[in-house]
């Protein structure tokens, strides 16, 4: 009965979500790109935290050249959080290249490793853009991609004051892996549902690898929470706690390094889920609030978790179950000297849950195509195909017969994962036993 | 309307829809159930009245009704396969729980017809009554019982003719099920009944066939 409460529960919850988003769809497919062209250029302060980057930071020199978008209107800021490389050294190069071509640079250095936010913080104060864009030191912008999200803080020529942030379009740079074409795919549709989210301001999170914020909302909401593991998530619950906006940039690509491999991917997952539950430790108390957090994220990342986690437990009892059952009988039948396989056969009957269950697959079929019909839609749209990073950017069939098959089943296996490591990680070091790792 | 109104009675809509054609589904199964189950009472009967008429008329009888029940035999046992593979499927269809009783008292009706026409006609065949339950089972008592069933279809095949093998849910709260197990002492399930012989747990082949004898 237990099992079948759940199972309910589930299929409602599922049922609800990708309704919601098929709605969404509809009703914002035509806006899905900004195209009015502001003419705007306020100041940005482009900060980048790097720890040990000192391959990547002379392709983000370059990239910032090459950005179109007013050199005197840019302020680089670099913060070097303890490298034990040369990525200091780059940095202090890579500050005259830039002061060359214009653009302000200053460099910020952590004697040790102190994390993203703290180094956030600190550029945050010495930052004068009105904006600051935050930008992993693996990542490279589009083009437009910083003039792009900026538009997005203004109704047309106004400055819309309750927008506090903007994400941008994240998607994985030269995907050569399998696991990494995996990603690819997932970032698409992420992306997609992420623009969808934005019309019920419920954008979870404002990404590492291009997010950029008003400054003085960010400092009047107290900066980046430096003892959360994922300082992304935590900043666009409290900007959406406060009642202020996230909008999306669906139109502002950047790419950016994600796992090669499986076990580097794991890391990055549990590292995620274990900031997700900081956070929603943290802002729980807002369900009573008349904020999104109430409406939207707080009800969906719990019944998310708590289903999940549910899911798995029962599925991998119903399962272990079944194939113990099923050993035991082999064993004993054929102990008895009766063949235990001669009369097997597969019978299935078409019951309540094959009917939910097949409504689920298309529909979740269905906001899989929306995803790829925006991605198209964009391809399309973009001009600015220069980079050759965008050549490798596809998917091929193989990583869509995996996404949906293989892929997707290694989430609830690493949610369960996470809640282990949270349980076994004491929550007042969460943070600095895990950066040590 | 809001975005969140319109999902909520998009997923209400959806949901219930889901929800009557399972039921509608579970129904037609159901009705299957039925119709088999009538079916198979009215060649009981049919079978019945024939044994009766013969009787009566003092033809010989034996052979005709033997064959009789032997594809009644075969019958029965398919048709109890279909009312397992829908009691297994089905959710809102308690009634199938009363087909079920039917069915296993056409069981019982034929297993004593079976005791009746062997001892009138001298037949050599053996009634084997494997007893399950079908309710509460232990971890170990599934086991069994799926050994068991495995067991007796081994010695069907082996015997053919020979046996008349009878399966009958034990915990239906049928009042001659009861009287059954009451009169054989029957604790511990499986339980199979070889005539009057009866074996308590799981029982091997060798067992069972030193007294059918195939």
């Amino acid at each position: 009965m237990i099992v079948e409460i759940i199972l309910v529960a589930a299929i409602i919850s599922i049922l609800y979500i990708n309704f919601l988003h098929m709605f969404l769809w509809f009703e914002s497919k035509n806006y899905i790109i900004k195209k009015n062209v502001t003419k705007i250029f306020p100041s940005v302060s482009i900060l980048v935290s790097a720890y040990n980057e000192e391959k990547n930071i002379y392709s983000l020199i370059e990239n910032f050249i090459d950005i179109n978008y007013p050199k005197d209107k840019i302020e680089v800021i670099f913060i070097n959080d303890g490298s034990t490389d040369k990525t200091f050294e780059y940095m202090k190069k890579g500050k005259k290249i830039l002061e060359k071509n214009g653009i302000k640079t200053k460099i910020l250095k952590n004697e040790e490793r102190k994390g993203k936010a703290y180094s956030l913080n600190k550029a945050l104060k010495i930052a004068k853009g009105r904006f600051v864009a935050v930008i992993d030191a693996d990542s490279i912008l589009e083009k437009d991609s910083l003039k792009n999200c900026v538009k997005h803080f203004y109704d047309g020529n106004r400055l819309n004051k309750k927008v506090a942030a903007v994400t941008a379009n994240i998607l994985v740079k030269n995907p050569k892996t399998l696991l990494q074409k995996l990603q690819n795919l997932e970032f698409i549709m992420i992306s997609c549902f992420r623009k969808l989210q934005e019309k019920i301001n419920a954008i979870m999170v404002t990404p590492g690898p291009l997010s950029v914020f008003r400054r003085d909302t960010i400092l009047k909401l107290g900066g980046f929470d430096e003892k959360n593991l994922t300082e992304d998530i935590e900043i666009a619950w409290r900007i959406l706690a406060n009642n202020y906006k996230i909008r999306m940039a669906f139109d502002a690509k950047a790419w950016t390094d994600y796992p090669k491999n499986l076990k580097k991917w794991w890391m990055q997952r549990t590292r995620w889920n274990l900031g997700g539950f900081q956070t929603l430790g943290k802002y729980l108390k807002y369900v009573k609030r008349k904020t999104t957090l109430k409406k939207f994220i707080i009800p969906y990342s719990f019944i998310g978790y708590t289903l999940t986690t549910l899911g798995v437990i029962i599925s991998a009892y119903l399962i272990f179950n079944s194939i113990q059952n099923f050993l035991l009988y082999v064993l004993e039948a054929m102990k008895y000297g009766t063949n235990p396989l001669q009369r097997f056969e597969i019978k299935y009957a078409i019951d309540l849950f094959t009917i939910f269950g097949v409504i689920i697959f298309l529909s979740s079929l269905y906001l899989i195509s929306i995803s790829f019909d925006s991605y198209k839609f964009l391809k399309n749209y973009s001009k600015n195909e220069n980079y050759k990073i965008n050549k490798n950017n596809k998917y091929d069939k193989i990583s869509l017969i995996l996404f949906p098959t293989v892929y997707i089943l290694l989430f609830p296996l690493v949610l369960i994962y996470s809640i282990f490591k949270f349980f076994e990680i004491k929550r007042k070091n969460i943070s600095k036993t895990w950066l040590t790792k | 309307m809001n975005v969140y109104i319109k999902a909520a009675i998009l997923t209400i809509l959806v949901f219930f829809s889901g929800l009557i054609l399972g039921i509608w589904l579970d129904q037609y199964r159901l009705q299957d159930v039925k119709r088999r189950i009538v079916k198979l009472d009215i060649s009981w009967n049919d079978a019945r009245l024939l044994y009766t008429y013969f009787q009566k008329i003092e033809k010989d009888y034996c052979e005709i009704a033997f064959n009789q029940n032997l594809a009644y035999n075969e019958k029965i046992y398919k048709e109890g396969l279909e009312i397992e593979f829908a009691e297994k499927a089905n959710r809102f269809t308690p009634e199938l729980y009363d087909e079920k009783r039917r069915y296993i008292l056409l069981q019982t009706q034929f297993w004593l017809n079976s005791i009746e026409l062997k001892e009138k006609c001298n037949f050599t065949y053996n009634n084997v009554v494997y007893f399950y339950k079908q309710h509460n089972l232990t971890r170990d008592e599934v086991i069994d019982q799926k050994t068991q069933a495995s067991i007796l279809l081994d010695l069907k095949e082996k015997c053919g003719n020979k046996i008349m093998l009878i399966p009958l849910a034990a915990d239906l709260n049928l009042t001659i099920i009861d009287a059954i197990i009451k009169q054989y002492k029957i604790e511990k399930y499986p339980a199979v009944i070889v005539d009057n012989i009866v074996f308590q747990g799981l029982t091997p082949l060798e067992k069972i066939n030193e007294i059918t004898k195939c």
